[in-house]
């Protein structure tokens, strides 16, 4: 939906390219014409979805998985490690009619050639993801934490100060650390940044005895930190 | 707007004028300044290029160091900035910095043998040199050219091998690590250090130049050692990231050496005792 | 003799006491002659640097330790700062207006001694014009300390608690109110129409009992003979390792860190206006992509390397590099590290001076 609050900006990238289909916009088909770029959102939790990320997959050369939910499966994930059924009859009132099994990021299953993280995407990196598709070259989002952006926002850290418990420090930057600048701790949304070290946060969690309960609830909350990371 | 400072970080505007394929997945791109000034450069030198909008990236400069109004960088698809100059054609404009860096040490060896040992692209920094000793053939004694790549096709500037051949007193061998069916091959088939045994070197008046990927970089240096070569006449040209050339970004300090200014072009002495100089 | 007395009388000549309650005034004159005023407030407790308006010179608190952004580092190079746009063909420089002139006032000494060394970084040739035009139109009004805490260890690089040079103006907290002290022709202008009465004999004496007591509270150590010797020989020390066990390879301590100069370059293009904007962030040797080349490769893979990288960056290839050690003990990596991690602990142990 970030792509519809582009409004203008969105108008100036599409004197680029041509929209085809938009989902969350209009109801019509998929189109059966090849198609330069997918945008996807959205997790995979059912036999359904996968065939249609397939087809999808087949029909577009380049294929960008954009919010949590397409790149990690996002907070969809929580349920992969409850039993089948468990969340969902705690959410809706007849689970019965939810078909829905363990969700997963696109890449579970297809190739994904770029990412666009976090939920909300954001919309600076949409357009510059865009952009840089026109321009034909693979888009590229710079490699910091949320931590370190934070940190150049002049803000006081709400872990050392406050003791919340903050994904910043292993979180993919690029957010602008939208939330602990206004006071609330990273919940990761942006999944896991490579080379940093979630076992690290886990063992300074567990230093200011924050119980293991809790950090493990944390580090799960946006799919599992000790899986792949997400950029 | 007049400011006073030269600004190191502008690049002055140069024209693609010719695109040249090497392989598939390997453009030699002809450039010349807009203003009408030569890029000045020794060999082993390197500079930055800038495709605007997409951003700059670090070439070792490949042409002949006497070729004055032109140079040329030889560029393979591998990231952002190289793929959009894949889609570059003749006449645009690209922004280009430099030259940097310290050059392969040319005076510093004049009388001495020369071994070069390139693998796949690292031909480019040391191609210049060829051209040089080409130029200046009674400066240097005999010169062994070790050129090693994955398959011949991966192989670039295949079109000056007769020329090279054709410098008094200078051999070119050739090797790959692999020939595909049907493809045409004479040479060797092999690790470029498997080339060495060709050479009879006079240990104390050769140097060697060596570039190419990091693996072959430290196979090469290590068995260079064990023959008995100084390691103060070993010299390596090194790749890092780089984003500003000028040391300033940081990037590219191996140690406390920055490759930008005190390299790339270093000698085994230099950098034998420095961390993370090969990964 | 002769000369050190003469200097200790030109000490005085140049000297002024600032009333408590006349500071605001000061600030407000400092505002008059043109200069955008950066000065600390404090905010639920902690202190950082703003931006003071002539409306808000009642906000200053000269009253504090350290603030978690260096404040020199984020004025000279700012955490994104554009440098070009490209249009049309075009390079436009985007380049500080010099005409901007910027004060800061309370910077304690140990970010004073790291924006000089931040200058021998960006003034090194060729120069970084867009440090070189900040730094030129910035006047320095440093603040010697009058307290510290348990993260401070500025006494092992001699950069704090006192400063004797690279500052305009120089403040010390007094009794009645601050001793100013002149440091150059900028400094002097700027006292030279405020009125304020010159200073005697005993507040110099009250200021060094001052920074005598400040020096008192310093615990942190790091002893630095010899030290590039002993981080050269513990290259391959376990410690590296251990260390990435404990560090969750955030980069905070990159950002803080008031020596730390490393930068990303990137392109982007705004939309409206279809130019080219090429611009520069904080980066850090503490994450993946800073050694990343080509294809894959990345030459501290493991980030015991990255830690190594820091650590010896500051503790000993700054000593060759620009002839100075590249910490200067302001204790904020210590501060605010989620994971506790102490570089004069590090050192120590290297050291053989800690278990």
């Amino acid at each position: 939906m970030v792509l519809v609050h582009l409004e203008e900006s969105l108008l100036e990238v599409l004197k680029y390219a041509e929209l085809k289909y938009f989902r969350m916009v209009s109801d019509d088909d998929l189109p059966n014409e090849p198609l330069d770029v997918a945008v996807v959102e959205g997790a995979v939790t059912n036999e359904e979805e996968a065939i249609m990320i397939k087809k999808i997959r087949r029909m577009s050369k380049f294929l960008v998985a954009a919010g949590a939910c397409a790149v990690t499966g996002g907070l969809n994930a929580i349920k992969n490690i409850s039993p089948e059924g468990e969340v969902e009859s705690t959410v809706y009132s007849s689970p019965e009619h939810v078909r829905s099994g363990k969700a997963f990021g696109l890449n579970e299953y297809v190739n994904v050639d770029a990412y666009l993280y976090g939920c909300p995407i954001d919309r600076r990196e949409l357009i510059n993801t865009l952009m840089s598709l026109v321009m034909r070259v693979p888009p590229y989002i710079p490699g910091l934490t949320v931590c370190m952006e934070c940190k150049m926002n002049g803000n006081e850290c709400v872990f050392l100060t406050r003791g919340e418990l903050c994904l910043g420090p292993v979180t993919v930057g690029g957010c602008s650390a939208l939330c602990p600048s206004n006071g609330v701790a990273c919940e990761g949304c942006r999944g896991v940044l490579k080379g940093t070290n979630p076992k690290g946060l886990e063992l300074a969690w567990t230093n200011a005895e924050i119980s293991p309960d809790l950090i493990r609830l944390k580090l799960r909350k946006y799919s599992d930190v000790y899986q792949v990371p997400a950029r | 707007m007049s400011t006073g400072f030269e600004n190191p970080y502008v690049p002055a505007f140069a024209k693609v004028v010719e695109i040249k394929d090497e392989n598939p997945i390997t453009k030699t791109f002809k450039l010349k300044m807009v203003n009408g000034e030569a890029l000045r450069f020794r060999p082993g030198q390197f500079d930055i290029i800038s495709y605007f909008g997409v951003g700059e990236s670090a070439f070792s400069i490949s042409s002949s160091p006497e070729e004055k109004d032109v140079f040329e960088n030889t560029v393979r698809k591998v990231g952002r900035v190289t793929t959009a100059l894949f889609n570059v054609k003749p006449g645009d404009m690209l922004g280009v910095r430099g030259p940097y860096g310290k050059p392969w040490p040319l005076e510093k060896v004049v009388g001495n043998d020369l071994i070069i040992i390139a693998g796949g692209m690292g031909l480019a920094p040391l191609r210049p040199v060829i051209h040089y000793i080409a130029k200046h053939r009674d400066l240097y004694g005999a010169v062994d050219i070790l050129y090693g790549a994955r398959t011949p096709g991966d192989m670039i500037y295949t079109y000056e091998f007769e020329s090279w051949k054709n410098i008094p007193n200078t051999r070119l061998y050739l090797t790959v690590d692999y020939v595909p069916p049907n493809t045409k091959w004479e040479h060797d088939v092999g690790v470029v250090t498997e080339l060495l045994r060709y050479v009879k070197p006079r240990m104390r008046y050769t140097s060697v130049f060596v570039c190419g990927p990091e693996i072959m970089m430290k196979f090469t240096a290590q068995l260079l050692l064990r023959m008995g070569f100084f390691p103060s006449e070993v010299f390596l040209s090194l790749e890092r990231r780089m984003k500003c050339g000028i040391g300033k970004c940081g990037h590219c300090q191996i140690g406390y050496k920055y490759v930008c200014k005190d390299g790339p072009v270093f000698n085994l002495e230099e950098i034998g005792l420095l961390p993370d100089v090969i990964e | 003799m002769f000369i050190k007395e003469d200097a200790r009388y030109w000490k005085l000549e140049m000297s002024f006491v600032l009333k408590r309650e006349e500071l605001p005034h000061f600030s407000k004159h400092i505002v008059s002659k043109g200069y955008s005023l950066f000065a600390p407030v404090k905010k639920e407790g902690r202190s950082a640097f703003k931006k003071i308006g002539e409306d808000h010179v009642d906000e200053i608190s000269l009253d504090y330790i350290r603030t978690t952004m260096p404040p020199l580092k984020a004025l000279l190079i700012p955490p994104k700062e554009t440098l070009l746009r490209i249009k049309d063909g075009r390079i436009e420089e985007v380049l500080p207006n010099p005409a901007d002139k910027i004060a800061i006032m309370g910077v304690h000494p140990c970010d004073v001694n790291a924006m000089s060394l931040l200058e021998r970084v960006y003034t090194d040739r060729p120069e970084d014009p867009y440090f070189k035009a900040r730094r030129n139109s910035l006047l320095i009004i440093a603040l010697n300390c009058k307290s510290a805490d348990e993260y401070c260890f500025c006494t092992s690089f001699g950069t704090g608690p006192s400063l004797d040079e690279g500052f305009d103006l120089l403040l010390t907290d007094l009794d009645e109110g601050f001793l100013v002290e002149v440091g150059s022709r900028k400094g002097a202008e700027l006292v030279g129409d405020f009125y304020m009465p010159k200073a005697l004999s005993t507040d110099l004496m009250e200021k060094d009992e001052t920074i005598r007591r400040a020096k008192g509270m310093i615990r942190k150590h790091v002893n630095t003979a010899g030290i590039q010797r002993i981080m050269t020989g513990a290259l391959y020390n376990p410690i590296w390792n251990e260390l990435a066990g404990k560090c969750t390879g955030c980069g905070a301590c990159n950002m803080v860190c008031p020596t730390c100069f490393c930068f990303n370059v990137v392109d982007e293009i705004e939309l409206d206006s279809g130019s080219v904007l090429r611009s520069r962030t904080w980066d850090g040797c503490l994450l993946w992509e800073y050694a990343e080349v080509a294809l894959g490769g990345n030459f501290r893979r493991d980030l015991s390397a990255r830690i190594r990288q820091f650590v010896n960056h500051k503790m000993n290839y700054w000593l060759n590099q620009y002839g100075a050690l590249g910490c200067v003990g302001c204790g904020r990596c210590i501060e605010q590290c989620p994971a506790r991690i102490d570089i004069t602990n590090v050192v120590a142990r290297l050291r053989g001076e800690l278990l």
